[in-house]
Order: C-alpha cells, then sequence, then structure tokens
C-alpha cells in the first residue's frame, strides 16, 4: 500500500490461499444438498404447467394417500398475507406478498415453472409419483410475453392488486406497468433539439440466468419444542430467516437459519425459493426435509433471472464534443411479480457523464415470465449495454475519439448525479487517464486472420453498505476466532482472517474465521451489491482493537503496571519495565 | 408405479430376445437415454444393456481391409482406434465433437445414428464413406445403409426388437478423402446449428469422381445434397467447382428457424461449411501444396 | 426394481442392491454417502459429477447403477487422505482456481485423467480436457494455470 503515512503492512496485500480452499479441492466442503439427517425425507414442488391461469382448485385427496408420503401443501396452508407487508433489507424492504407467491401460487400463476404445491415423501421416486396425483383445475387465460404486448391496451393484466406508481393522478385501473419513476433536471427536449449532434440506440436485451451451478438446496428441521433450523444455500442467512418467518406466521425466536457453502449465487440467491415451505413440511411430518431443486426447477420457472428490457436512448452534444443532453427511457422485464426499480440502473447507466440536461423514465413491466432478480449489478450492464453505444454512435458524429469523449464529459468530484447528489469523491479521471496510457489502448492493432477493433465502454455502479456485524472470541491460547454475519460468497472469509491477522500482528493460520447462522452473530444484511468486504473489515477492526483494548487492560493488571505502559505486538503484551506476558494464555486467563 | 427392469445379455440372441418383450429399449452410453429417462420423454419398462455383447463393442478389420465398429463401442474407443485414425480421420475427428470428453467415453455410434436427432454429428462422415449398419433382429440379419435408418427427428427405420450390431465402412477408396465440418456458438459442448460431412475421389487430372455431401441439423434427418454432388462428378475438384456446389448443397437445405438459429443463417452455414469442407478433402488427397 | 452389483470406489469393493432408475451419481451421493461428487444439471452438460471409471472421466449422472457392476471408479475423496493433497488439488489452491468450489471436484478429475494420459499438456490440450466442465466463476485461467503447474511438478520439475 503506498498511501501516506500508512504503515506497512504484513499480511494485507500478500497474496494467501483462500483458507476455504483445501474443502473446496477436496470435495469435503458442505453445500445443502450434501446434508444428511437422521430420518430425513424428500420434498419436491409441484409447478404450474400455465403461463397465466386461475387455480380453480386443487385436490390433494389421492396424493396424500400414496404409502410413503408424509405430507402435502398448498396455498392454503400459509397465512395470507396482506399486500403492503414487507421485511427490512437494508436502509428500505423487500415485498413479502410476492416473496410468498414466488414460493407458494396463491389463487393464481403467472409463469410456467410458479409452484403450487409441495409434497414431502420417504424417497423422490415416491414424492415424484405424488405430485402426478396432485388435481390441478386450472382455468387458463392469455398470456404475454413480451413487454411490448403486456403494454398495449387491452393486455390480460397480471395483477388487480398493481396499480402503476409514481403516476398522478393514481390510476384508478390496475396495470401490467408497476411503476413509473422519472430523473430529470433542465430542460432536455430543447437542449437535445438545439444540440449539435445528436444520436440514438434502441436495444433490446433478453433476460439470462445467472447460470450458478448449484441449484437451489435446502434441508428443514423443527424440533420437539418448534424451534425450526434451516440449512440452506443463500446469500443472506438474516434476509432468509425474516422471509421464513414473515411467510409462516413464525416469531423469529423459533427459527434458524445457517448458511452452507454457496455454489454460485450472483444475485439469485437473496430472495428464499423454497424455505418457507421446507420448514412448513418439516413442522406437518416431524421429520428433517430435505428440497433440492433440479436444473429444470432452477431454469423453469424455480428461480428468478435476470431482467430483459427495452431501452431507448439519446444524447446530445454540442460541437465541442460536450454533451449537452441525455433522455432515456428503461422498460423492464420483471417478469411474473413486480420486482426491479428502474431507478439504481437508470442511474447508474448516466451517471458519469455532466450534463446540465437530463430525462430518463424508467417502468418495470410484469409479464408471465419468471420473476427477475439480480444477477450482478441488478441491471446495470443491461443499460450500460445500450447507453455507452449511444455514446459510441454520437462519437462516430461528431467524429471523435471516444477516449476523448469520455474524458471530456466525465463526471468529477462534485459533480451532480442524476438525482442531484455531488459526487463526494469520482476518480474517473484518473481512470480514462491511465486506460490512455495502457498498451491495451495505445498499442497498435495487429492484423490478423479476421479483421480486428478496439472499444471502449464505461460501467459505474453504486454498491451498498447495509449492517454488518462481526465479532471476535479470543481463544484460551490468545488466538482470535472471528464468527462473521456476511454469507462469503467471494472469499470474504479469507478476507476478514487478513484483516484480523494484521490486526493482532499474527499469521492468517492463526486465526480461525467462521460464517454465523442468525442465532450466533449479530444481523447482517446479505452479500450483495459488493458491500461485504468494505464493511465488515471496517467492522472487525473496530472489533480487533476492542478486544485488543480490553486484554492490554488485563495485562496491565496481571503486570501491575499502568495501561498507558504495555505496548502489544505478535500476540505478546510488554510493559516499558521488561515485563512481558510470558504467553498469550496468561492475559487471557483470569 | 411401474417397476423398471435391467437386462445384461452376454449375446445377440439374448439381446433379440430381451428386446422383443414388452416396453424394452436398448442401452449403449446412455448419454440420450439416460437424460430421456429423467424428464419422462421416455418411459421404456426393461432396459437392455448392449455393452457386454462383443460384436457390439468389438472394433476390427473386416477381409476387404474396411472396418466393422460396434454399434456400442464408446467414441473415445473409437477415436483412440489406430485403423480409425489411420484410415477414416473423418470419424475421429465427428467423434471428438460429440458432447465432451466425458459423453465421449460413453456414447456410442449406434447411439448416435438410431437416436435420430437431425444434428447427430457421427452420421454425416458415416454417410459420406458409405457405412452399412448391420442390423439383427426377430427376422434375421441384415444390411441397412446408415443413410436409410434415420428417417424422422427421434425416429428410425428399425423395429422395436432390432439391434444396430455394428457399423460397417468400406476400405477407403484411392485419392479419396472426407471430413465433416459444423458450426457451434461455442467450442464444446453445444449442438450444431449445422453441419457439412463430405467426401470425393479426385482422378489423376484432379477431377471428381465421386462425391457425398450430407447436411446435419438443416431437415429432418441427415440430408444428402444429391443435387450438389452430381454437380461436382466430372468436374476439375477447384474452388470454383467447389462453390457451386456449396451454392447448391444451401439450395437443397431444409432448414426451419428456431432457438439455435434463422433458417436463413443455417442455409448460409451450409454454404459457407460445404465449401471449407470440400477444400479440405482436396488438400487430404493432393497435400497442402497443391494450388487452389 | 433393484440389482445387486459389485463395484469399486476408490479402492474399496462395494456390494450393494442399487434400484435400477437410479444413477451412479445417486449410489455414490445417497448411497455410499460420498458427497463429493456434485449434480449441477443432471444431464451431461455440466460436468459437476464428473468421475472416473476405469481411468475414463465420465458423468456419472449419466451411468445407471447397474452398470457400474466390475467398474473401478474414483471420486474426488479418492485423491487424497485429507492430509497430502493431489498435485493438481495443491495448486488450485495456490493458484486460487476455486472460488464457489462447486466444479472443483469434477474439474480435478478430468485434469488428473489428462495427465496420467498425458503428463506434458498444452494449453490447448489443457482445455480441451476440462472442455465437459463449466465453471461459473473463475473464468477457467487460474484452473488451466494450475494444471499446467501441477503437471511440471508430476513430471519432477517446477516450483
Amino acid at each position: 500500500m503506498s498511501a501516506e503515512g500508512a504503515t506497512s503492512l504484513s499480511v494485507i496485500g500478500r497474496r494467501v490461499p483462500r483458507v476455504d480452499a483445501r474443502e473446496r479441492v477436496t470435495g469435503t466442503a458442505v453445500y445443502a444438498a450434501d446434508l444428511a439427517l437422521p430420518g430425513m425425507v424428500v420434498a419436491r414442488q409441484l409447478r404450474s404447467p400455465h403461463a397465466h391461469a386461475i387455480i380453480c382448485s386443487i385436490d390433494t385427496t389421492r396424493a396424500r394417500a400414496l404409502p410413503g408420503v408424509l405430507a402435502v401443501l398448498t396455498a392454503e396452508d400459509f397465512p395470507p398475507l396482506p399486500t403492503d407487508a414487507t421485511v427490512p433489507m437494508g436502509e428500505t424492504g423487500y415485498d413479502m406478498w410476492m416473496v410468498a407467491e414466488l414460493n407458494m401460487a396463491r389463487g393464481k400463476v403467472h409463469w410456467v415453472g410458479q409452484p403450487v404445491a409441495a409434497v414431502a415423501a420417504v424417497d423422490r421416486e415416491t414424492a415424484d409419483a405424488a405430485l402426478a396425483l396432485i388435481a390441478v383445475d386450472y382455468e387458463p387465460l392469455p398470456s404475454v410475453v413480451r413487454i411490448a404486448d403486456a403494454m398495449k391496451p387491452g393486455a390480460p393484466v397480471l395483477h388487480d392488486r398493481v396499480f402503476t406508481k409514481g403516476v398522478e393522478p393514481r390510476p384508478q385501473n390496475p396495470s401490467n406497468v408497476c411503476s413509473r419513476v422519472v430523473i430529470s433536471r433542465g430542460e432536455t427536449a430543447r437542449a437535445l433539439a438545439d444540440a449539435a449532434a445528436t444520436a440514438t440506440i434502441s436495444a433490446e436485451v433478453d433476460t439470462a440466468h445467472q447460470g450458478y451451478l448449484e441449484p437451489q438446496a435446502m434441508v428443514a428441521q423443527v424440533d420437539a419444542n418448534g424451534f425450526a433450523t434451516v440449512w440452506t444455500s443463500t446469500q443472506g442467512q438474516f434476509t432468509t430467516e425474516l422471509m421464513i418467518a414473515r411467510m409462516l406466521g413464525l416469531p423469529q425466536s423459533k427459527l434458524k437459519v445457517v448458511p452452507l457453502e454457496v455454489g454460485g449465487a450472483f444475485g439469485g440467491k437473496i430472495a428464499i425459493h423454497g424455505e418457507a415451505v421446507a420448514v412448513k413440511l418439516a413442522e406437518r411430518c416431524r421429520r428433517p426435509v430435505k428440497l433440492v431443486f433440479t436444473r429444470e426447477d432452477v431454469l423453469q420457472g424455480g428461480s428468478g433471472p435476470a431482467i430483459g428490457a427495452l431501452f431507448d436512448i439519446t444524447v446530445g452534444a454540442d460541437r465541442d464534443g460536450k454533451v449537452v443532453a441525455i433522455e432515456g427511457t428503461y422498460v423492464l422485464d420483471a417478469g411474473g411479480l413486480p420486482g426491479l426499480s428502474p431507478s439504481l440502473l437508470m442511474q447508474a447507466s448516466a451517471a458519469l457523464y455532466q450534463t446540465p440536461n437530463l430525462k430518463l423514465t424508467g417502468s418495470d413491466v410484469v409479464t408471465n415470465k419468471p420473476r427477475t432478480e439480480a444477477y450482478r449489478a441488478p441491471g446495470g450492464i443491461q443499460a450500460a449495454f445500450a447507453f455507452e453505444q449511444a455514446m459510441d454512435a454520437l462519437c462516430q458524429k461528431l467524429d471523435l475519439d471516444p477516449l476523448e469523449f469520455r474524458k471530456r464529459n466525465a463526471s468529477v468530484t462534485g459533480s451532480l448525479m442524476p438525482i442531484g447528489t455531488p459526487f463526494p469523491s469520482l476518480g474517473l479521471t484518473t481512470i480514462l487517464d491511465r486506460v490512455g496510457e495502457h498498451p491495451c489502448w495505445r498499442d497498435p492493432l495487429s492484423a490478423g486472420r479476421l479483421p480486428r477493433g478496439r472499444g471502449l465502454a464505461l460501467g459505474y455502479w453504486r454498491g451498498t453498505s447495509m449492517t454488518s456485524a462481526a465479532h471476535i472470541t479470543v481463544a484460551g491460547d490468545g488466538r482470535p476466532m472471528v464468527t462473521m454475519g456476511p454469507v462469503d460468497i467471494s472469499g470474504t472469509r479469507t478476507t476478514m482472517a487478513q484483516v484480523v491477522a494484521e490486526e493482532f500482528g499474527l499469521s492468517v493460520d492463526d486465526v480461525h474465521v467462521q460464517t454465523g447462522d442468525t442465532k450466533s452473530v449479530g444481523y447482517s444484511d446479505g452479500a450483495a451489491g459488493s458491500r461485504v468486504a468494505r464493511t465488515t473489515t471496517a467492522a472487525l477492526v473496530e472489533a480487533a482493537r476492542d478486544a485488543l483494548g480490553q486484554l492490554r487492560r488485563r495485562a496491565g493488571e496481571k503486570l501491575q503496571s499502568g495501561i498507558d505502559d504495555v505496548s502489544y505486538a505478535a500476540g505478546v503484551f510488554r510493559t516499558s519495565r521488561g515485563g512481558r506476558s510470558p504467553s498469550r494464555n496468561s492475559c487471557r486467563r483470569r | 408405479m411401474p417397476t423398471l427392469e435391467f437386462d445384461q445379455p452376454s449375446s445377440l440372441a439374448e439381446a433379440v430376445a430381451a428386446l422383443a418383450r414388452d416396453g424394452a429399449r436398448p442401452l449403449a452410453g446412455g448419454t440420450d437415454l439416460v437424460p430421456q429417462l429423467r424428464e419422462g420423454r421416455r418411459t421404456p419398462r426393461l432396459i437392455v444393456d448392449l455393452k457386454r455383447i462383443t460384436e457390439l463393442t468389438a472394433i476390427r478389420e473386416t477381409s476387404d481391409g474396411g472396418l466393422l465398429i460396434g454399434a456400442a463401442a464408446s467414441l473415445s474407443s473409437i477415436a483412440n482406434h489406430p485403423l480409425v485414425v489411420a484410415r477414416y480421420p473423418a470419424v475421429v475427428r465427428a467423434a471428438r465433437m460429440v458432447g465432451s470428453l466425458q459423453i465421449q467415453n460413453r456414447a456410442s455410434l449406434g447411439g448416435n445414428i438410431c437416436n435420430a436427432a437431425p444434428s447427430a454429428d457421427g452420421v454425416p462422415p458415416l454417410i459420406c464413406l458409405g457405412a452399412e449398419g448391420l442390423v439383427v433382429g426377430p427376422g434375421g440379419e441384415r444390411t441397412v445403409p446408415v443413410e436409410a435408418i434415420a428417417t424422422g427427428p427421434g425416429r428410425t427405420a428399425l423395429g422395436p426388437a432390432d439391434v444396430l450390431v455394428a457399423i460397417r465402412l468400406p476400405p477407403p477408396a484411392e485419392r479419396s478423402a472426407a471430413t465433416y465440418l459444423r458450426f457451434t456458438p461455442r467450442r464444446e459442448m453445444d449442438i450444431a446449428i449445422a453441419g457439412a460431412g463430405t467426401w470425393i475421389a479426385l482422378d489423376a487430372a484432379g477431377r471428381v469422381t465421386a462425391a457425398r455431401i450430407v447436411l446435419a441439423a438443416v431437415a429432418p434427418v441427415p440430408l444428402r445434397a444429391r443435387g450438389a454432388e452430381a454437380l461436382l462428378i466430372g468436374a476439375v475438384g477447384d474452388a470454383g467447382a467447389f462453390e457451386t456446389a456449396a451454392d447448391k448443397a444451401a439450395a437443397e437445405a431444409q432448414p426451419i428457424s428456431d432457438t439455435r438459429g434463422s433458417a436463413d443463417y443455417r442455409r448460409s452455414l451450409v454454404r459457407v461449411l460445404t465449401k471449407r469442407a470440400l477444400l479440405a478433402c482436396r488438400e487430404q488427397i493432393l497435400g497442402p501444396g497443391a494450388a487452389a | 426394481m433393484s440389482t445387486p452389483v459389485t463395484f469399486k470406489v476408490n479402492g474399496i469393493t462395494y456390494r450393494r442392491d442399487v434400484a435400477v432408475g437410479d444413477t451412479l451419481l445417486d449410489v455414490l451421493r445417497d448411497g455410499l454417502a460420498l458427497t463429493g461428487t456434485k449434480e449441477g444439471c443432471g444431464n451431461g452438460n455440466c460436468g459437476t459429477c464428473t468421475v472416473l471409471i476405469d481411468g475414463a472421466p465420465v458423468n456419472a449422472c449419466l451411468v445407471l447403477a447397474p452398470e457400474i457392476a466390475g467398474a473401478d471408479i474414483v471420486t474426488i475423496e479418492g485423491l487424497s487422505d485429507g492430509r497430502t493433497l493431489h498435485p493438481i488439488q495443491q495448486a488450485l489452491v495456490e493458484t486460487g482456481g476455486t472460488q464457489c468450489g462447486f466444479c472443483t471436484p469434477g474439474i480435478v478429475l478430468s485434469a488428473k485423467a489428462l495427465l496420467d494420459a498425458n503428463p506434458a499438456p498444452s494449453d490447448h490440450e489443457i482445455r480441451q480436457a476440462i472442455a465437459g466442465n463449466l465453471c461459473r466463476c473463475t473464468g477457467y485461467g487460474k484452473i488451466v494455470e494450475a494444471i499446467a503447474v501441477a503437471a511440471e511438478r508430476m513430471r519432477g520439475g517446477g516450483a
């Protein structure tokens, strides 16, 4: 690290193997599908074959009667949630009515693959046979699959409780357009009309699945006290617990979620997909229940792929290539339930350009497809795809080098973000300068068998902070044991081991790091939004200094010295008079 | 619940008898059958594993210098066999295209032929080389040209109790070569959007004396582009003649538009792949230095 | 219907009654509690279930249980005693060629089969050998690097 005044670091900045690499290469890392509990039974979900239909009735009699079937559930077994039910997530919340529908359709189905029932049986074969015996009477409805079709007047309306938010006066009729967001400043239409050059790009981006290799998997168990434990593949055990509790009406004192290794998630394992159902099944049949998705479950309606969208971006510049106006329409495909607000991705697409005039209009629209979820910077990449091409088209019109154009228009510290807040600190111009010096940009393109070209595009996303908790327990031999709240989906256990080792002046091998479950560590939001390393290291630096402070006080007592006279380095406390803790041990014991 | 039974006959006669039973299905590598079972697309009552029968896994030279390839022999064993490598490199190429290494270690030519996917990569080279299938069934033994086996997507001319035992390749003709090219978006682990297998024989003056062009994934079955073949016969085998033939092959193709590609795109691919394949065959015959 | 089969896994001989419709993957994970072999897709597309049968990498999800009679199977559990890692495993640890870890057991076995047959593979040959194993995290670069490092060490050279 080269920051002024920083002491040299001995562990951070070094290349260390992941602390959890060995279990991965030996196949001993435990994923939820690997768990086997005594008496465990198998769960499967029945999924809608229709894209849009009313559920007229569900007859589970024959399924229940099949030998080996221990429980059968439908929406009737879950309390109905009010439309405005939410669970907290970060500084905002997550819509629970929607989460409940994701896990068990009530009254209607909105995409092929939406779960309508669930069974628990002694083995997979019996569970599958039971699914075939559940008789669902559907009344199929006309469906809409494309955004444009869902927005047409007269299109079948998916949800009669969804009225377009953000429109004044409040609409009387339900709509497939869930929300409308406008972010603007200045007079965009006039500025575009007066611009020396404009360019427009219309782009359609298809939905795509995150493609994590590990399908959703979970095991749920309810004990004799009615206390439920859920082991699952999740990006956030606390979010999972909140969602299960809300969906089942369970007190959180009766529920614990244990996050296991995650075989890829990328945004697709934030909402629960089956966990509440597994708990209910376990409660019903008084046996541990394992629910593992097949790849067909994952790709055919059981999980949430990334958004598709329609973009129309127009940008205008003056003769000198300075952007004078940006106008964008962003229409997101939410899938079968309202979801992602367009606001973040709209802002992200335009944030890096200074412009006095801006009008961004966004909507999310429901269609009869699986409800879309996050996939790394949710929607940001899709929007950048369209936006940056509009900028490139403008460069071509102006005959300007794309890097030079970006430099000329780059937002800097103090520039206004689309929503009007000044950037507190932004290093874009530094990045652009470095790009300009990099061989990747400067080196002449050698002729090859095929034509070669070179391009440039900017990307921007705002990470979140939210809440991360972690604690340090100092073991009997003085070694720090770290329990972190956020789930490790990117190697953060190793990061924490390095940070705590650095603070304690020890080696990474001296530090044990584990991820806590919802009853053994402080509340932490999920691993998402590029927030875990930054927030959890901050928490652990505080915790480490707190722990060392406590130990120093005790060292002072033991060594009969004022605390100011006690120094610490690499596991040993010393006084200036030459006293030292014989081992870390003696400072721990009372 | 219907129970599934499993049989492992050790002779052809036992296999034929087993396959005559109601709901019986043959098993070679399982790379098509097992996913079909899992997805409920096939619901057999009896699975007959053919891999313990010598005739079905052996690869051996025939008395006339041709080759007999057991229909259940793994694609890897075929691709590694010295005689296949030396005499039928087009078969090696195709075998190494199917799925992945893991798939090739189990999948078979018999399965590839009898699964009858229009995109089957193993089939065009076999048809190009004049391969015949040796079939044993309740009616006895017979020979069926590989070209006549697939009758539609997933359908064959074989009866339910027939076993495709082996594929017989004639000895390679003088001054001839075959190859197979396909287009896939990914380099591995993908299904052909279009494929072209070609085989030509040239006389001393470089004229085409015989030709077969077989297209994959552009018709309900692997398609012989006979019109294109006819244009080649007697012509000097140069880039111009190959282009003309390739254009004709593209016109003869019957592609559909689906999620993998549009009909137009497939036709365009046929044109490009057929020409390239013919040029590659020519180069194999004349050597790399020969002028195009 | 179930049928008795005798087979070897990681050097140990087992005699089991297996259901005809089960796969080798079911036998390993549910029957023998060897959960190192993973299920990613169940139809031979992802390679997370790769095991070695008689030295050759195959998708365990595509092998029916009765077919394993007499087979000599190696799974990820057979590669190390837990303490000493196989050079491929050690190299993956060092290069960082494992992230979520779900593809790793299958990739280790594909790599082992490669190096057992070809001790000095080219970069292209390494990539071809793992082409049937999908990875959604690493971008493959560090995996290929690890296999090359392992190959060199197994030949008796390298760091």
